[in-house]
């Protein structure tokens, strides 16, 4: 149906001339009051929006959470509560909606108080579309890329704040939530030196990473329980105290007031990225090798530890590893995928799912992505392996 | 960069949307303003009945699973102090007026009425 109404410029004021229409369209068993509609003398065509709101945002605002959209100008249209965000997207209407304040849906409210009586209601808006919010996974390349700007090296050298960002800076350009900011600094260890977040320089922090160990294994220290107040105070000629209790903590664990544990697996992590990162391609086997060596006694390899900051290649021969860290993706799943395709033809999903992990949500599954951007294949040992679709 | 703050001041009772397939006009393209849309009757099974201009809809009433929000654009205030380097950090920029719970569905094709006027009686 498609046909015009024509509204009737006639208004109906009265009783007898709501019964004339109401009569003639044989409406008998009218039990409530009749209610007359019109389009208010302030109609308001533009200034409003319907947006379609999920539980959680509708919790966020009656908890009196702050609410924000956030973006660069041109981004699409983002809104944040404390822990999640959501895309603003047009959804699907070419009905005609029109928004009344004070038309009653409800019937059991709707009484006579007298024959006669006649209950005024007001149309103030009219739309044709209206909006719903879709889960968004914040940019977290933008954060990437500005922290990486200037990366924090020593205290000598920080002769100026240029291109340091704030908390609040880096809400806006990666168009996210509070919550799911902290997630993310903590995850690429960054830290917040006077108001500005930073991350520390490769080379400086591996190199704060090594004296750590050094100092470990020199004086004998058990990494399962070493005295780290004694390890800060010898490191504090070297780096400043905050920087190195920075490191300790995402290293370390404290056990009691005096003692920490190494965390052994990030550990062994470390040495596999200081290993993998200065050569292109390392041959897989000689690679465990060199790895368990280089890690501290007691410390076991695995090579679960290099999911997410390399790549393997069985097929090749003899097989390969190189280095290719998560952090460098984008956030979004299908470009995310592009990306990884590039670098390889095929993937199990034992291979791929480290990669697309952190791209899960409440709503999509790394099944679902793949699902969606790749088709599946046997390959010669009859194992499943994902290409990209090429078509998206 | 921008940010847009939202303020969360909804009206104490639920506004209603009213859903017509096609569109509303008036007979010699008036502006809607103040014009009369029709009037809304609920029959004794509880059911919407509109009659709009000379025809009759008949329509249900649907409980949205998902609240709308009336989100209303909020024009600044122009700072017209003298101290202009103060910027105004608190001021929202939008505010959702009402939550919309409840929508009335007209999809059902019109039925013409036939109305007989006093004068057209001999």
């Amino acid at each position: 149906m498609t046909d015009n109404i024509n509204a009737s410029v006639v208004k109906f004021a009265t009783q007898e001339e709501v019964e004339l229409f109401s009569n003639a369209a044989s409406i008998t068993d009218n039990i409530v009051p009749v209610q007359i509609l019109t389009f208010s003398e302030n109609l308001n065509f533009s200034d409003l929006k319907l947006i379609e709101l999920p539980q959680t945002v509708v919790s966020a605002l009656e908890l009196g959470e702050s609410i924000v959209f956030r973006g660069r100008p041109n981004d699409s249209l983002v809104l944040c509560t404390s822990s999640e965000s959501y895309e603003i997207q047009q959804a699907d209407t070419s009905n005609l909606l029109l928004l009344s304040p004070n038309i009653m849906a409800d019937i059991d409210q709707l009484t006579y108080s007298g024959r006669e009586e006649l209950l005024h209601a007001k149309v103030i808006s009219s739309f044709h579309e209206t909006f719903e919010m879709k889960e968004f996974r914040p940019k977290y390349e933008r954060t990437h890329a500005l922290l990486n700007k200037h990366p924090f090296e020593c205290i000598e050298q920080e002769s100026t704040l240029e291109d340091c960002y704030t908390f609040s800076e880096l809400l806006k350009e990666s168009q996210a939530s509070e919550g799911e900011l902290l997630i993310y600094l903590k995850k690429i260890q960054a830290l917040e030196i006077d108001t500005h977040w930073r991350v520390l320089e490769y080379s400086f922090r591996d190199s704060i990473i090594f004296q750590i160990l050094n100092l470990i294994e020199e004086n004998e220290w058990d990494w399962r329980g070493f005295p780290w107040k004694i390890c800060l105070e010898m490191l504090s000629p070297l780096f400043p105290k905050f920087i190195l209790e920075h490191v300790l903590c995402i290293y370390g664990r404290h056990i009691d007031d005096q003692r920490m544990s190494l965390d052994e697996e990030l550990v062994c992590m470390f040495h596999a990225e200081c290993l993998l990162k200065p050569v292109r391609k390392f041959a897989y086997s000689e690679f465990l090798e060199i790895w368990q060596q280089s890690v501290p006694l007691g410390m076991q390899t695995n090579s679960t530890q290099l999911l997410a900051i390399s790549i393997a290649d069985m097929s090749s021969s003899p097989p390969s590893i190189w280095y290719f860290p998560e952090e460098r993706l984008n956030s979004q799943p299908y470009e995310r995928l592009a990306q990884l395709f590039r670098e390889k033809d095929k993937w199990t999903e034992d291979e791929i799912r480290p990669f697309l992990i952190t791209l899960e949500t409440a709503k999509t599954s790394v099944s679902s992505i793949l699902l969606h951007c790749t088709r599946s294949s046997l390959d010669v040992n009859r194992k499943k392996c994902y290409s990209l679709k090429k078509t998206h | 960069m921008v940010e847009l703050s939202v303020r969360y001041n909804p009206d104490s009772k639920e506004w209603i949307i009213i859903e017509l397939q096609g569109s509303v006009e008036t007979y010699n393209s008036l502006p809607l303003k103040d014009v009369g849309l029709g009037d809304l009757h609920y029959n004794a099974n509880g059911e919407p009945l509109l009659i709009l201009g000379h025809h009759l809809l008949k329509g249900k009433i649907v409980n949205l699973s998902n609240p709308i929000g009336v989100f209303a654009k909020q024009t600044k205030k122009q700072n017209s102090t003298l101290s202009d380097s103060i910027t105004d950090d608190v001021t929202c920029d939008y505010e959702v007026v009402a939550l919309v719970r409840k929508k009335i569905i007209f999809a059902t094709r019109p039925k013409p009425i036939l109305v007989k006027y006093e004068s057209d009686k001999d």
